[in-house]
C-alpha cells in the first residue's frame, strides 16, 4: 500500500490548522490565526478564540486542499486534535473532522495535541528515533516526555508545576511593555541584551528540589524576581535596560528547559532529545540545545519554527503514523478533553 | 431532492427528509452532547433513511439563536458536511421550525440561560429577527399571544405556554416547502463574547 493520506485538524487555542500529509511528507499546512483578536485581552479569549474557527474552517480545509493538490475524496483517514487545549475551540474542530469523516466514509483519529507535536518533526526529519526524549515548550504547557513509541507509549518523565514556559515569557513582555504575545518579542529584544547581565532564580534546580522535582520546572519564582528587580530599579529611579532584562530571562529559561531535558536523556539513556512547541522558535533555546546536545553527545531534532507552534501538519503526521502501524481509529462519538493526559494517544 | 437537516441550537436534532417525503429523524434533547452526538446521528439517520450519502442533496441548518458552544457544532458540521460532498447549504433561524409545526400566529422562544429567552414571534411568517430577553419583558410586550417552545413552560410565573421540541425534520419540510425565510450560514450569536476577563494563554505550542 502506498503511503497514507491524511488530513489533520487543529483548533486547541487560537490557530485554525488544517494540514495535509502523506505519510512522512508534508504536501500542505495552512493556519487560520485569530491572534490579532485576542492581542488587545493580553490572552487569548476561549469565545473569540471559537468563533474565528467556524468562520476559518472551512476556508482553510478548501486553501488546504488546493496547495497539497488533492480532493478531500482522496483522503484515506481524519485527523483532529481531541485535547489538551480550550474546550470550546476543540470542539469545533473535532465537529468539524467528524462531519468529514461521515461526509467521507473514512476513519477518524481524535490525537493528542502534546504527542502530535513531537510526530510533526518526521516530517522534516524522517522517522522518529524510539526511544527519544521529547521536551514541549508552549503557551500552554511544559512537558518532558520519555517517547517508546509515539502512537502508543509516551511516558511523561515531568512538567511545570505551575506557569508554562511560553505564559512566563508572556507575562514578562507585558511587564516590560512588550506585546502580546510575548515570545517573539523577548527573542527580538534579546538579541541585543546581556544575557549574563542580571543573574535571575533557576527554578527547581537545587539539590533539594531535584530530589522530589528532577524533571519538573517551575518558572513562577522567576516571573516574580524578574518583576521585583524591575520595580526595585525603577524605585532608584534607574532607567530600565529592557534588552538586557529580557536577554536574562530567556537565559534563566533556556537554561532550566535544557538541564532537565538533557539530564532526561543521559538518565533514561536515550541518544535523542526532541524540541516542539511555539516556545521552540526561540532563537536562543534552538541556538543553546544544539551546543549543549553536541556536548553530550545527544541528536538533537527541532523541527522549522513555523512547524513548532500550532499547526494541523502536525496532527496529520501523527494520524499518518497511525495509520501506518495499523492503531485503532476512534468512535465516530468520542468527546473531546481539555485535559488530555499524553498517557492516551489517541481519543 | 433529498435533504439533510441539523440543528443543535436545543440539544441536537438531525433528519433525512427524502423526495418521497419520508422524514427520518434521530435526537437527543441532553444539552451540551452536541460534539459526541451530531456526527454520529447523521450517519445513523443517513442509513436508516436508505440513502447512500451521496444522494443527499442539499443540507440544511439551524443557525440558532442558541448556547453558543453547542450552536457552533451544527454551524461548522453542516458547513464541512456541504463541502465535502459539493452540495448547497441553507441556512434558517432555528425558531422557524417551532413556528412551522405549530402554524399558527404564535411566539417561539428557547432557552436562553441567564434567565432570558431567546425568541420571535410569528404572524404566517417571521415578523422580524430574533431577540433575546427575559421572560417578563417578552410577556408585556405581547400579553395575549401564544407562547410555544422548548422555552415556553422554564418560567411558569411569566410564561405557561405549550411545550414544543425543536426538530429538523420539521427545518427540513419548511426548506422544500419554499416558504422558508433562508438567512445567511452564519450563527446568530445575539450576544457578545464575554471577553473582560483576560484568561492565560493556553496555547499550546
Ligand atoms: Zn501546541
Amino acid at each position: 500500500m502506498s503511503e497514507p493520506l491524511i488530513l489533520g485538524i487543529e483548533t486547541s487555542c487560537d490557530e485554525t490548522g488544517i494540514g495535509i500529509v502523506r505519510g512522512t511528507t508534508l504536501l500542505a499546512d495552512e493556519v487560520a490565526s485569530s491572534v490579532d483578536e485576542h492581542a488587545r485581552f493580553g490572552g487569548v479569549v476561549p469565545e473569540i478564540a471559537s468563533r474565528a474557527h467556524l468562520e476559518a474552517m472551512v476556508p482553510t480545509i478548501e486553501r488546504a486542499c488546493s496547495t497539497a493538490n488533492i480532493k478531500l475524496a482522496d483522503v484515506d483517514a481524519i485527523a483532529v486534535t481531541s485535547g489538551p487545549g480550550l474546550a470550546g475551540a476543540l470542539l469545533v474542530g473535532v465537529a468539524a473532522a467528524k462531519s468529514l469523516a461521515v461526509a467521507l466514509g473514512k476513519p477518524i483519529y481524535g490525537v493528542n495535541h502534546l504527542a502530535a507535536h513531537v510526530c510533526v518533526d518526521q516530517l522534516e526529519h524522517g522517522p522518529l528515533d524510539e526511544p527519544s526524549v521529547a521536551m514541549l515548550v508552549s503557551g500552554g504547557h511544559s512537558s518532558l516526555l520519555l517517547v517508546p513509541d509515539i502512537t502508543q507509549d509516551v511516558i511523561q518523565l515531568g512538567q511545570t508545576i505551575d506557569d508554562a514556559a511560553g505564559e512566563a515569557f508572556d507575562k514578562i513582555a507585558r511587564v516590560l511593555g512588550l506585546p502580546f504575545p510575548g515570545g517573539p518579542y523577548i527573542d527580538q529584544a534579546a538579541q541585543t541584551g546581556n544575557p549574563n547581565a542580571i543573574d535571575f532564580p533557576r527554578g527547581l534546580t537545587s539539590p533539594k528540589d531535584m530530589a522530589k522535582h528532577r524533571f519538573d520546572v517551575s518558572f513562577s519564582g522567576l516571573k516574580t524576581a524578574v518583576a521585583r528587580w524591575i520595580e526595585t530599579e525603577q524605585r532608584a529611579g534607574n532607567s530600565i535596560m529592557v534588552n538586557d532584562v529580557a536577554a536574562s530571562f530567556q537565559e534563566a529559561i533556556v537554561d532550566v528547559l535544557l538541564r532537565k531535558a538533557i539530564d532526561a536523556c543521559l538518565c533514561n539513556d536515550v541518544g535523542t532529545l526532541v524540541i516542539g512547541g511555539g516556545v521552540a522558535a526561540n532563537s536562543r533555546l534552538r541556538t543553546e540545545a544544539a551546543q549543549r546536545c553536541q556536548e553530550h553527545n545527544i541528536a538533537l531534532r527541532i523541527p522549522r519554527p513555523g512547524l513548532c507552534t500550532d499547526n494541523g501538519a502536525m496532527v496529520a503526521a501523527l494520524g499518518a503514523e497511525l495509520v501506518k502501524r495499523g492503531r485503532d481509529a476512534s468512535q465516530l462519538s468520542f468527546a473531546t478533553d481539555s485535559s488530555m493526559k499524553i498517557t492516551n494517544v489517541v481519543a | 431532492m433529498n435533504v439533510l437537516a441539523i440543528d443543535t441550537s436545543v440539544g441536537v436534532s438531525v433528519a433525512i427528509l427524502r423526495s418521497n417525503d419520508e422524514v427520518t429523524q434521530s435526537q437527543a434533547i441532553d444539552h451540551g452532547m452536541q460534539g459526541e452526538l451530531t456526527a454520529e446521528l447523521i450517519s445513523k439517520v443517513v442509513s436508516d433513511s436508505g440513502l447512500k450519502i451521496e444522494e443527499i442533496t442539499d443540507v440544511v441548518v439551524g443557525v440558532g439563536p442558541g448556547p453558543f458552544t453547542g450552536l457552533r457544532v451544527g454551524l461548522v458540521t453542516a458547513a464541512v458536511f456541504a463541502h465535502a460532498r459539493s452540495i448547497p447549504i441553507h441556512g434558517i433561524c432555528s425558531l422557524d421550525a417551532i413556528a412551522f409545526d405549530y402554524a399558527k400566529p404564535c411566539v417561539v422562544v428557547t432557552d436562553a440561560r441567564r434567565k432570558e429567552l431567546y425568541w420571535a414571534r410569528y404572524d404566517g411568517i417571521r415578523t422580524g429577527e430574533p431577540q433575546v430577553s427575559k421572560p417578563e419583558v417578552i410577556v408585556a410586550q405581547f400579553p395575549d399571544a401564544k407562547f410555544v417552545g422548548p422555552g415556553a413552560q422554564l418560567y411558569p410565573d411569566s410564561i405557561n405556554g405549550n411545550l414544543m421540541e425543536l426538530k429538523a425534520g420539521s427545518l427540513a419540510k419548511l426548506f422544500v416547502s419554499g416558504s422558508a425565510q433562508l438567512v445567511s450560514v452564519s450563527p446568530m450569536y445575539l450576544r457578545k463574547p464575554d471577553a473582560v476577563e483576560p484568561t492565560i494563554r493556553k496555547s499550546v505550542l
